[in-house]
């Protein structure tokens, strides 16, 4: 249940008498990201998951307030398969990279324009000296050119 | 379109989301080019030979039952969704699917809002799978991704935001410069070159940065975006570009250019071009504004810097008249009026400059099917111009057909009015007669009511229809149905219903704003009604006309422009407006040419005898009474010939009753004595009694 929503009812006192109510919190995103981090193949899990966790934390509070910046788990999950795809594909490049390149890209498209310098810098500074360009696939590039003409 | 840099970005940046996330928003305000971003990537994954299909669906053009299919309480039969046929079709690689298909996308282009998105959250999470009220399962294979369309995610909660990809397009992105390059570059390939050469030259002079900063200041009629005014600007140029090459008196005027001498006619023709693209600006930009009309008249001449404008009048008072190669005024193109109009009061229409012009844009947009949209408030006329212009429209080449929105109306009762003015033409395609275009007029168009999340489902229904062409059938909700040749035109009072409408429609429209007619205008239309009706008496009237719209237009702009007489809580049924205006003349025209033989000051009392009803019986505070008194005063100083007490005099009642009681012809005249009237009224409820 997920009292409080929009578009969602609330249950019936009566019926909720003959359950047992067990309350949730947010888990602790660090861990489940080490976790996942290294079954990804990644060395370096316990640092980088403390680095990603310090970017989301921060970009929660520093960014400008939307409704479609999501920060949690799901997110989390989703650029950690991205992450573990890129190590797959190219396993000698330095970890940190690798990560930094999933964070930067895979967020990037639902930056708005004015919080762009903000995330740009938040990873400039958890990530110093890496200056790692964005991968883009060429030859979809051209193709959307041509059809775009 | 343009291979612009932005642009394929996002196209790939797309891609890359979809790559990794079935679902995915596709979030950016309107005419941002959202559609453009899914439309191109899918055409590219096509042209690389992975082949994709999609299907669309506003979700709030039909209802939620409709969406996902529901089961009948009673019979407990099911009937079939839009989405779960969709999604059963791509599951089971049947109807237009194959099992070769990479990618199979739903789009979903419509306001998200808990009531229907909360029903897709197992298929946006890794469940996958769409549970129907049937109990009917239908899971997402690999090749099948969901794409939802929307301008913002308000009404979404973070389980919605969380279970999907996010491409967002900012404003500034892509913009509208890929679209004028487009547009430019069709010059060019038609071998045009001084189109090409002064339409680029003019949209660097007209539309820069510091204008398009000055025209955000100024205040629009309902809101409005840049991509929707460039868009009207491309549509009027393209006019009268295209008419300059149809119209047989301008063919004629260029080929005798041409036989004059090459550097006079490239001369004349930029002259043309950035008159053309003038005349664009004026409507484009300018139309959607109320207040600021002025301010943008001295902006437009200041610009304007090869074809000057007259001074006199303001830069909507002209059109550019070819072949003469400078502007004219419209009021030189009205017709003349047509006075012998038999029908009711309300319906009569005399050409004004208005409407000369407002036919002229309707044209204009008809041709490219492009939709205008008027907005003023009450008695500002925007129904009268949409009505004219179907009356005076060609019926062989138009069928016309409006409906007024009220607070009930919703997507399926347009929808009903729609198809019941199109045929069906072959297979799913349906239309009016071939050849011919259904103009679609729907008045008061914020009017149908706001559902709990902020949206009007027929404003859903008519945007589908402009973007994609599309219906379903509502009682057979499998089947679609394409429509052709429709224009829409529609009307909105910003004061009444839901004030505005959503502006992912209202971008598609060229917006026209209505003010209260200018006082040129005002005693031009009613100066020739009244005038006509005064032609019959002697010549003691003559003069009359003016003199009384004079006096009209003073008291009315007295009462309309004071504060005191706006709408407040306690006396919120001050409204006055044209329409008041227009009872006045109205009742006058009741006067006949022989009990008034040589007595204009029987006019006069009469004059004052209709503003008292018309205004006065609306007053309930003694100072708003005091005050119109006063404009009275101030209105009556037109008719100097008589003392205004001889006007103001008691018993100033008219009636046509009170003749005919006594046995005389019905005439409206002015009752010479009370006790008659009490008299007469006294007989007809004993009468009534008995």
């Amino acid at each position: 249940m997920n009292p409080g929503y929009a578009g969602r009812t609330e249950l019936p006192e009566n019926l909720k008498a003959l359950f047992r109510s067990c309350a949730m919190v947010v888990p602790d995103i660090v861990l489940i990201c080490e976790n996942m981090l290294m079954s990804e193949g990644f060395e370096t899990a316990r640092d980088l998951s403390k680095k990603f966790m310090c970017l989301y934390n921060l970009a929660k509070s520093l960014l400008s307030e939307q409704v479609h910046y999501d920060w949690g788990l799901r997110a989390v999950k989703s650029v950690l398969r991205q992450a573990g795809k890129l190590k797959r594909a190219d396993p000698n490049i330095s970890e940190e990279e690798l990560l930094m390149r999933a964070l930067r890209d895979f967020n990037w498209p639902k930056i708005k324009v004015e919080d762009r310098t903000i995330f740009m810098g938040l990873i400039k500074d958890l990530f110093p000296g890496i200056d790692a360009p964005t991968m883009v696939d060429e030859e979809l590039r051209e193709h959307c050119a041509i059809v775009a003409k | 379109m343009q291979a612009e840099k932005e642009f394929i970005l996002k196209c790939i940046q797309f891609d890359d989301i979809l790559q990794v996330r079935h679902s995915c928003f596709l979030i950016g305000v309107p005419g941002t080019a959202k559609s453009s971003v899914w439309k191109n990537l899918c055409d590219t994954l096509n042209y690389r030979k992975f082949d994709t299909l999609w299907d669309i669906v506003d979700p709030k053009a039909v209802t939620s039952d409709e969406l996902y299919g529901c089961m009948n309480i009673k019979t407990k039969e099911w009937k079939d969704g839009v989405l779960s046929v969709i999604m059963r079709d791509m599951m089971k690689s049947q109807g237009k699917y194959k099992t070769t298909n990479k990618y199979k996308w739903v789009i979903l282009d419509g306001d998200v809002d808990p009531e229907w998105i909360e029903s897709l959250n197992t298929v946006m999470d890794d469940n996958k799978v769409l549970t129907l009220v049937s109990q009917e399962r239908i899971p997402l294979t690999p090749e099948m991704r969901l794409i939802l369309e929307v301008s913002n995610l308000k009404n979404a909660t973070p389980a919605t935001v969380s279970r999907g990809g996010v491409l967002y397009i900012n404003e500034l992105d892509i913009g509208w410069r890929p679209y004028v390059d487009t547009w430019l570059q069709r010059f060019k390939t038609k071998g045009d070159e001084h189109a090409n050469n002064t339409f680029t030259l003019a949209v660097s002079h007209y539309i820069n940065e510091g204008f398009l900063n000055d025209m955000k200041t100024k205040e629009t009629a309902a809101p409005i975006c840049e991509m929707q005014m460039i868009t009207s600007l491309t549509t009027i140029i393209d006019y009268l570009y295209d008419d300059l090459f149809i119209n047989k008196e301008t063919v004629e005027y260029i080929k005798r250019l041409k036989e004059e001498g090459q550097t006079q006619y490239e001369e004349a023709v930029k002259i043309i071009y950035e008159g053309f693209f003038v005349f664009g600006m004026i409507w484009s930009f300018g139309g959607p504004l109320v207040d600021a009309k002025i301010s943008y008249n001295g902006v437009l001449r200041g610009m304007a810097g090869r074809v000057k404008f007259p001074d006199g009048a303001l830069v909507y008072d002209y059109f550019f008249d070819v072949l003469k190669g400078q502007w004219a005024l419209w009021s030189e193109r009205v017709k003349p009026y047509n006075p012998d109009f038999e029908g009711l009061f309300a319906n009569l229409v005399v050409p004004s400059a208005e409407t000369s012009r407002q036919k002229f844009l309707i044209d204009v947009h008809r041709k490219t099917r492009k939709g205008i949209l008027y907005v003023g408030y009450a008695g500002t006329g925007k129904t009268t111009i949409i009505k004219d212009y179907f009356a005076g429209v060609d019926k062989e080449t138009t069928v016309c057909a409006s409906m007024s929105m009220n607070s009930y109306s919703d997507s399926k009762s347009l929808q009903t009015v729609i198809e019941s003015n199109v045929d069906k033409r072959m297979g799913k395609i349906f239309g009016p007669p071939s050849g011919k275009i259904l103009m679609f007029f729907m008045d008061d168009l914020n009017m149908p009511k706001l559902d709990k999340y902020g949206t009007q489902s027929p404003i859903s229904l008519i945007r589908q229809i402009i973007d994609y062409q599309l219906v379903f059938d509502r009682e057979h909700l499998e089947e679609k149905k394409t429509l052709q040749d429709m224009m829409f035109l529609g009307c909105l009072n910003p004061k009444s219903g839901s004030f505005i409408i959503d502006l992912r429609l209202s971008r598609h429209f060229t917006m026209i704003a209505l003010g209260t007619p200018e006082k040129e205008i005002l005693s031009t239309i009613y100066g020739q009604i009244f005038g006509h009706h005064l032609k019959q008496f002697d010549n003691t009237f003559n003069n009359y006309a003016g003199k009384v719209i004079a006096a009209t237009t003073t008291l009315f702009n007295g009462i309309a422009l004071s504060a005191q007489f706006s709408p407040t809580a306690k006396k919120f049924h001050y409204q006055f407006n044209l329409r008041d205006f227009t009872k006045v003349i109205q009742n006058l025209l009741l006067i006949e040419p022989s009990p008034y033989a040589r007595n204009p000051l029987g006019l006069c009392r009469m004059w004052v005898h209709e503003c008292n009803r018309v205004y006065l019986d609306r007053l309930i505070m003694p100072e708003d009474v005091a005050k119109y008194e006063e404009f009275l005063g101030n209105a009556m100083k037109e008719f100097s010939e008589f003392k205004p007490e001889m006007m103001t005099a008691e018993p100033l009642v008219f009636t046509n009753f009170v003749s005919v009681a006594k046995g005389h012809e019905a005439a409206y005249l002015n009752v010479k004595d009370m006790d008659d009237l009490r008299n007469v009224l006294e007989e007809k409820l004993e009468q009534y009694n008995d």
